[in-house]
């Protein structure tokens, strides 16, 4: 009764709680907060084993890497889903106290949380659970590519198909959407991450240079591309030289960059033909006129949609503030919910 | 069925008049690079109809403003034209308008009636909680009545934990206790508490109970109603029972309340620092103290330590055994 009665004073909240990201959407104020999702976490010294939350977000993502012993920043999820329950609990925790300006009373929004649509059972039970345990009053589940369309602003209630592409931090997410149901999707766990890795081993096998997972993905902001462009851009980096074991610094261009992405791309082309391939010939049709649509962080990739383009022959248009749809989508749902009842929702 | 996306609400009137001119420069771009319409058809991957439609501006030929804007961008991206600007310049025209409601955006109406439903659940909240109030506020009433009139029997026999906070209201409330305590020895001294806690016994015990009863409701009374009557106590309390006395000396003012093995209650009040009481009846006793450190206990002329027995200040004790009854 209590929950029913703090939730009146908080508002619906739409949680896209990704790998790399944790964007929240408070219905009627557009999203509020875009944190990564990174916990640091400090051990108590001595003989007690305590452990407190010293940072989340961006002031935790900040000590990825660069922690003392007794602080581990850490990211509580891996590939789309929990991979520490109770640190995602204290996480959503914090981000749920953060969007409510009341301080007064203990949220206790209705809360819809967007999960990969590959996530099993057991996973998104987790997800429930840990969005229940942070004070949410009523917890609803969709999946990120319904999300991401509608966020996209896809006309998913038509009978006629679209098909959206969300590349995450952990996942990426292909479905095709008709009549506001999935008809088809599929998830493979490659994402933004899987782009830092690739960059970080390609470093060290070509140059005998470790560089940190920061670094990596700031080349990857600033010089990565899918596809070759007509300019060949340059960045200068450091990082430890395995044989010296002392700092160095070098220079790496954008072809280098989009050799070391190649494997995770057309892990990423491959999910796509294949969604392609499974789609019913007429909604295929729709695809193939109007195109499919990119949402998601790695979207963001210079040139993902001219890759994608060249590799299926389908027109392919980026969706406006990519990082955002999933979130906002989520939001949109929530106040659909009038209106459409339950359907956009996934079950357990 | 990719001639006619359905569009019911667009209408060629209002869209002549929007033109922007981004259609115009993209042609022109188009122009200067010498590239037809197929070329760029085929570079985006769009149908040349799609293309001519996006220079003419004819944009509900395109299911929804994303993609509108995306092949924009892409068709920008290809001239090498600024392509935020190109979609920049889309957003402030009207065509905009036209294209979003077809984002199935939700009415206004959700909205309000949540407004109104949530301002309705307020109001029964805010209710629930006056009565909540109201009601609290009427039974703490009756718990202070009771307590500063301690003559609940029911209480006092039944549950002592409920006596725990009573040094607190019995260290202030004294002058409420005057006036229960001169009616009721007159009326009924021995009728009113007499019958009410033990009715059924009351009938066997009669020649007993008159010495006992008589005496502990006088000592109440007495140190509350005026200090002269402090010299009566030590007097007008005669042992009386088949137990052994029970000597209890203040430092200082502390509630007590002693029962005998019978159930009858020996000693209620709160005496005053100097004085001291004596009772006896069944043995063994029942005693509570609400301030332990400021009595000193002696039973049957033994002192008794009351430490052990003493939680919070409040000693609950039972002294003594059958066999001390003479």
């Amino acid at each position: 009764m209590f929950r029913r009665l703090r939730g009146l004073f908080s508002n619906d909240i739409s949680i896209d709680l990704g790998t790399a990201n944790t964007l929240i959407y408070v219905r009627g104020q557009g999203i509020v907060l875009n944190e990564p999702s990174v916990v640091a976490i400090r051990q108590e010294r001595g003989a007690s084993t305590r452990k407190s939350i010293t940072a989340v977000g961006a002031e935790a993502k900040q000590m990825l890497g660069r922690t003392p012993g007794n602080i581990t920043a850490i990211r509580p999820l891996k590939d789309g889903v929990i991979a520490d329950f109770t640190v995602t609990e204290k996480m959503l925790q914090h981000f749920i106290h953060k969007v409510h300006k009341n301080r007064f009373l203990r949220p206790s929004p209705r809360v819809l949380v967007c999960v990969p649509c590959g996530s099993t059972q057991v996973e998104r039970r987790a997800i429930r659970e840990s969005a229940a345990g942070a004070g949410a009053r009523e917890v609803f589940l969709i999946d990120e590519p319904m999300a991401a369309a509608i966020g996209a602003g896809l006309p998913i209630s038509e009978a006629s198909g679209s098909m959206v592409l969300d590349i995450g931090g952990g996942t990426t997410e292909v479905a095709v959407i008709s009549l506001s149901g999935i008809v088809y999707s599929a998830s493979v766990r490659i994402g933004g991450d899987r782009f830092d890795e690739a960059i970080v081993n390609y470093v060290r096998r070509n140059y005998g240079i470790v560089i940190g997972e920061a670094t990596a993905e700031r080349i990857k902001h600033e010089i990565g591309s899918a596809y070759p462009g007509n300019e060949v851009r340059e960045l200068e980096v450091r990082g430890r030289n395995l044989a010296e074991g002392v700092p160095r610094s070098f220079t790496l261009n954008s072809n280098e960059i989009l050799e070391a992405l190649q494997e995770p791309l057309t892990g990423i082309v491959s999910a796509v033909m294949a969604a392609l391939e499974q789609t019913p010939p007429e909604l295929g049709a729709d695809i193939a006129e109007r195109g499919m649509v990119l949402t998601g962080g790695g979207s963001l990739l210079r040139d993902f949609d001219r890759l994608l383009m060249e590799e299926t022959g389908l027109p392919v248009v980026l969706a406006e503030d990519p990082l955002t749809c999933v979130a906002r989508g989520g939001g949109r749902a929530l106040e659909m919910m009038e209106e459409h009842g339950g359907e956009l929702f996934t079950t357990e | 069925m990719s001639d006619t996306p359905p569009e019911p609400t667009a209408t060629s009137a209002d869209e002549a008049p929007a033109l922007t001119g981004v259609g115009q420069r993209l042609r022109q771009a188009r122009e200067a690079r010498r590239l037809s319409i197929t070329d760029v058809a085929a570079s985006l991957r769009l149908h040349t109809r799609l293309v001519e439609a996006l220079e003419q501006e004819a944009f509900d030929q395109f299911a929804g403003a994303t993609f509108v804007r995306g092949h924009l961008r892409n068709y920008a991206r290809l001239l090498d034209l600024p392509s935020d600007e190109i979609v920049a310049a889309l957003a402030d025209d009207s065509h905009k308008q036209r294209l979003t409601p077809e984002l199935c955006s939700p009415p206004q109406l959700p909205e309000e009636r949540h407004g109104s439903v949530r301002l309705a659940t307020v109001l029964v909240a805010l209710a629930v909680i006056g009565l909540l109030l109201v009601w609290a506020i009427s039974h703490f009433d009756d718990l202070f009545t009771t307590d500063s009139d301690s003559d609940a029997p029911p209480l006092s026999e039944s549950s002592e934990q409920l006596y725990s906070p009573m040094p607190l209201p019995s260290a202030e409330p004294q002058p409420p206790a005057p006036p229960p305590q001169p009616v009721a020895p007159r009326p009924a001294p021995r009728a009113m508490p007499e019958p009410l806690p033990i009715p059924p016994e009351a009938g066997d015990e009669i020649p007993v109970p008159p010495s006992i009863e008589t005496p502990p409701e006088p000592i109440t009374a007495d140190p509350v109603s005026q200090p002269t009557a402090e010299a009566q106590p030590e007097t007008a309390t005669p042992p009386a029972g088949p137990g052994p006395e029970l000597v209890l000396r203040y430092s200082a003012e502390a509630w007590t309340e002693v029962h005998d093995a019978d159930g009858r209650r020996l000693l209620l009040g709160v005496p005053r620092a100097g004085e001291e009481r004596r009772v006896s009846g069944v043995a063994p006793y029942r005693v509570v103290i609400g301030v332990a450190r400021a009595v000193e206990v002696t039973y049957d002329g033994e002192p008794f330590d009351t430490a052990p027995h003493t939680q919070r200040e409040i000693a609950r004790f039972t002294v003594g055994t059958p066999e001390d009854n003479q």
